[in-house]
């Protein structure tokens, strides 16, 4: 059972505090989702909404389905929804794109991507640092070494142990299938 | 070349040509660089495939959990307040008096009447939606003010079959203007359905809808509705 799949679960047994782990742990790369479409002040409208159907709709969720597949999948009608409710002054390939067929492949993207930060933050804590920065800060090794004050050499091998590791995390996890809502 | 090549090295391009293809040729022959390259391929791949999709962290903030984005600080208001009371169709009935803003005005057809649970309350039947196939199903919805800007909802349903094996019905709020919706939550015909929404929620749409619902995960709206009852916003009701 992955991270995403062990967050269902909990929701759907409606354990305390996981919703807010959902969130914290997915909430900003819905956001970021949803921004691409509708604007960083109403993508935060989206977050909510999306968030409030995953709590509302948690105990009769299938754990075994794919959590961030729901997510990105209700995150994209809640963005069409505030799409349409401005449809007056919105740019039509904006719409185009995040209704068609681009926009459920750009779902899709979000959930895998999101997946992978969700088993980076599973990473022993030196191992994340190193692949964060390397990744998703754009260091160098060099960089990341000053960065972190260690040798070059021990970066290099918590990088590659790093994404080895992740690798692994995620290996344990592709038995899921994909589902989305 | 001594011993093992860091193949990590050869991924993030800085090899020179030769070394990078020596320490290929060295994968090809040693098994635990094979296996290692493997893995080093796939993770380097998620993670560029990622990085790509998310673009770089926005505030080289990697000491939290990290996130491709800046992570809203916290749950919601609206969110928070509704945890704070527990799930709204879990919520025990209640029938004392609340303070009313809400008044709940019928569809075209639908009859207006008086809320059952105090003088001041107000509330609309539920009038069941042509071509559902439940002609004879109705309802009444009332609301009423809840503190920290909530709206109590309550739904009863009455001649309302029970839904069929595998099924059942299912509340929302509905803007017909737009198609927008707000899932509420379950509504079973023998009783009552209470929810608590935050007003601003209750204001963003005008009417109330329940579906029939497969129970196959899927969250959005089945497009069979069964009952319906339209309302204006509670707070200009009472302006």
């Amino acid at each position: 059972m992955d991270g995403g799949q062990a967050l269902a679960l909990r929701l759907s047994q409606e354990e305390p505090g996981a919703l807010e782990d959902a969130y914290a742990a997915y909430a900003g790369e819905v956001r970021a989702f949803a921004a691409r479409f509708v604007g960083p002040t109403d993508a935060d409208d989206v977050v909510q909404r999306t968030f409030l159907d995953l709590w509302r709709s948690a105990r009769s969720m299938d754990h075994r389905q794919r959590l961030t597949g729901w997510l990105f999948t209700v995150a994209r009608r809640r963005a069409i929804d505030v799409l349409r409710s401005r449809r007056q002054v919105v740019d039509v390939e904006e719409v185009r794109h995040l209704v068609g067929e681009d926009g459920r492949e750009t779902a899709d993207r979000y959930a895998d991507a999101a997946d992978v930060r969700a088993a980076v933050a599973c990473l022993p804590e030196h191992e994340r640092l190193v692949i964060e920065l390397t990744y998703f800060a754009d260091l160098t090794q060099a960089q990341v070494a000053e960065r972190l004050g260690a040798p070059i050499g021990t970066v290099k091998a918590r990088a590659s142990r790093g994404t080895r590791r992740l690798a692994e995390l995620m290996s344990a996890t592709t038995g899921t299938e994909g589902s989305r809502p | 070349m001594t011993g093992h090549p860091d193949l990590a090295e050869l991924f993030r391009g800085e090899l020179g040509n030769a070394e990078a293809l020596a320490a290929a040729g060295h994968a090809r022959t040693c098994e635990l660089c094979h296996a290692e390259l493997v893995d080093l391929a796939a993770g380097h791949g998620l993670l560029t495939a990622a990085r790509a999709t998310l673009g770089r962290n926005a505030t080289d903030d990697v000491s939290g959990a990290g996130s491709g984005s800046p992570t809203p600080d916290a749950l919601p208001v609206d969110l928070r307040q509704a945890l704070r009371r527990g799930r709204p169709r879990l919520l025990r009935r209640s029938l004392a008096a609340a303070a009313v803003l809400a008044v709940v005005a019928g569809a075209a057809g639908i009859g207006y009447s008086r809320g059952a649970f105090g003088a001041r309350e107000q509330a609309a039947t539920l009038a069941a939606v042509r071509g559902s196939g439940l002609p004879q199903a109705t309802g009444r919805v009332s609301m009423a003010a809840e503190p920290g800007h909530l709206t109590r909802m309550q739904l009863a349903a009455g001649r309302l079959p029970t839904a069929p094996r595998g099924e059942f019905y299912y509340a929302w709020l509905l803007d017909p203007r737009t198609e927008k919706m707000l899932p509420l939550g379950q509504v079973d015909p023998r009783h009552v359905a209470t929810f608590d929404v935050p007003d601003s929620l209750v204001a963003s749409y005008s009417a109330v809808d329940v579906s029939l619902e497969a129970d196959d995960g899927d969250p959005a709206h089945s497009v069979t509705s069964v009952l319906r009852a339209t309302y204006a916003d509670p707070a200009k009701a009472h302006s």
